[in-house]
């Protein structure tokens, strides 16, 4: 009977902080997708797959209402519209020399944090998303697999490819990431 | 050391460009211009409830496991004991005595593998006084003999069938259904007052006797057919 009444009482917290989560940010959701695709309809379908990956998922968010969550949320945001486009692409081809194996690298000894960060943001959008889920918001491979809904061997991938192509890009010093 | 310092850069560039991306986008009321379609909002309302319900979880995780296993489970039990005809026989019988105990319906069984090909014709050794024929015919599954008294007020017919399946049933108003016995042999007894009607399997042929005697004599006219 405790446990009932606790289970009950667990789920009404998660139903409110979904709520809330809800009503505080289903704008910026539309207008994250509204920016990149502009039409409504689509917006909305990205927006209710935004909605319905983090209420699936509603336990690797521990404040409702804050920057990290916020922070969260467009990082979803922007993943569901890449992977969005990448259906009406149909396909997204990468430079095969950036992602070729790096055994040593000492790209990072000698780098300035802005290099970094101007290095982060030159990399492709579905794999700066899914290295910011993991190093910054510290998702597991198989909570990232659930919110994308692709497999845990495909994030695991993905974070050592975006490793890759930021090493790499320091290496060469530009930080310009090719893809065609 | 390298790669520490390594993650630990990432982790600062991440934190630094998120600030940047937070800083770059738009406020509440920037955003107060934006409305949503109510095909959106009854989405999420949905999403909403359904979040709300204590089962919702288990339902979609524990309860779809567990249906699936059972359904599995259902599946497989019935194909193994669908091929044992010992167990078949037993779901059979439990299966007939659960209708003939709550329903009007009564079953009759018989072993057809030695059953004749071919009608070789079976009347009755007893027969009432004043008594004759009045009409017979045979086709290729049955026969059928109709006798009447003098006055033609009094009848019985006797219809014989090859057997063709290994059971079957009857079924009548309830209070007019019964089972009863001859000489061992299970019989329907129907009595629909203006007239009576027995079915039996004997020597491996069905029975359906007819008549408007009394119940004694016509028991007695099935009684010599065995």
């Amino acid at each position: 009977m405790l446990t009932l009444y606790l289970s009950v009482l667990d789920t009404n917290e998660k139903k409110s902080k979904f709520e809330l989560i809800y009503e505080n940010y289903n704008k910026l959701v539309i207008y994250l997708a509204l920016k990149e695709f502009n039409d409504i309809d689509t917006a909305e379908d990205i927006a209710g797959d935004v909605f319905e990956a983090i209420a699936r998922n509603i336990d690797c968010i521990t404040d409702a209402v804050c920057d990290k969550t916020k922070s969260f949320i467009c990082t979803v945001t922007k993943s569901k519209i890449c992977d969005k486009k990448n259906k009406e692409k149909k396909f997204v081809q990468l430079d095969e020399s950036i992602i070729t194996p790096i055994e040593k690298s000492n790209a990072f000894e000698t780098v300035y944090l802005k290099d970094v960060i101007n290095c982060l943001e030159q990399l492709p959008e579905q794999y700066k998303n899914i290295l910011i889920l993991k190093v910054y918001h510290g998702l597991s491979a198989e909570q990232i697999a659930k919110i994308c809904k692709i497999s845990k061997e495909t994030v695991r991938k993905r974070v050592e490819r975006a490793r890759k192509m930021l090493t790499k890009s320091l290496e060469r010093g530009d930080c310009n990431v090719r893809t065609k | 050391m390298c790669e520490q310092n390594s993650e630990q850069l990432i982790f600062c560039a991440i934190e630094e460009y998120n600030k940047k991306m937070l800083d770059a986008l738009p406020s509440v009321e920037e955003l107060d211009g934006i409305t949503l379609s109510r095909k959106f909002e009854r989405r999420m309302q949905k999403l909403i409830r359904q979040r709300s319900h204590f089962y919702y979880p288990l339902i979609n995780t524990s309860f779809k496991r567990v249906a699936c296993f059972v359904l599995i489970s259902i599946a497989v039990l019935s194909t193994i004991t669908a091929q044992s005809k010992s167990v078949r026989k037993f779901f059979t019988n439990f299966f007939v005595d659960r209708v003939t105990e709550y329903s009007s319906r009564i079953f009759l069984s018989t072993d057809i593998s030695n059953a004749p090909k071919e009608i070789v014709i079976n009347l009755p050794k007893y027969i009432p006084e004043d008594f004759v024929i009045e009409d017979s015919y045979q086709a290729d599954n049955h026969s059928k003999h109709i006798y009447k008294n003098l006055t033609k007020e009094y009848f019985f017919e006797v219809t014989q069938y090859l057997l063709d399946s290994e059971s079957f049933s009857h079924a009548g108003p309830q209070e007019l259904i019964e089972e009863i016995n001859i000489d061992g042999i299970k019989a329907i007894y129907i009595d629909y007052t203006e007239y009576r009607t027995l079915i039996f399997v004997s020597n491996g042929y069905k029975y359906k006797l007819k008549t408007n005697l009394s119940k004694k004599e016509f028991i007695k006219i099935a009684k010599s057919l065995i």
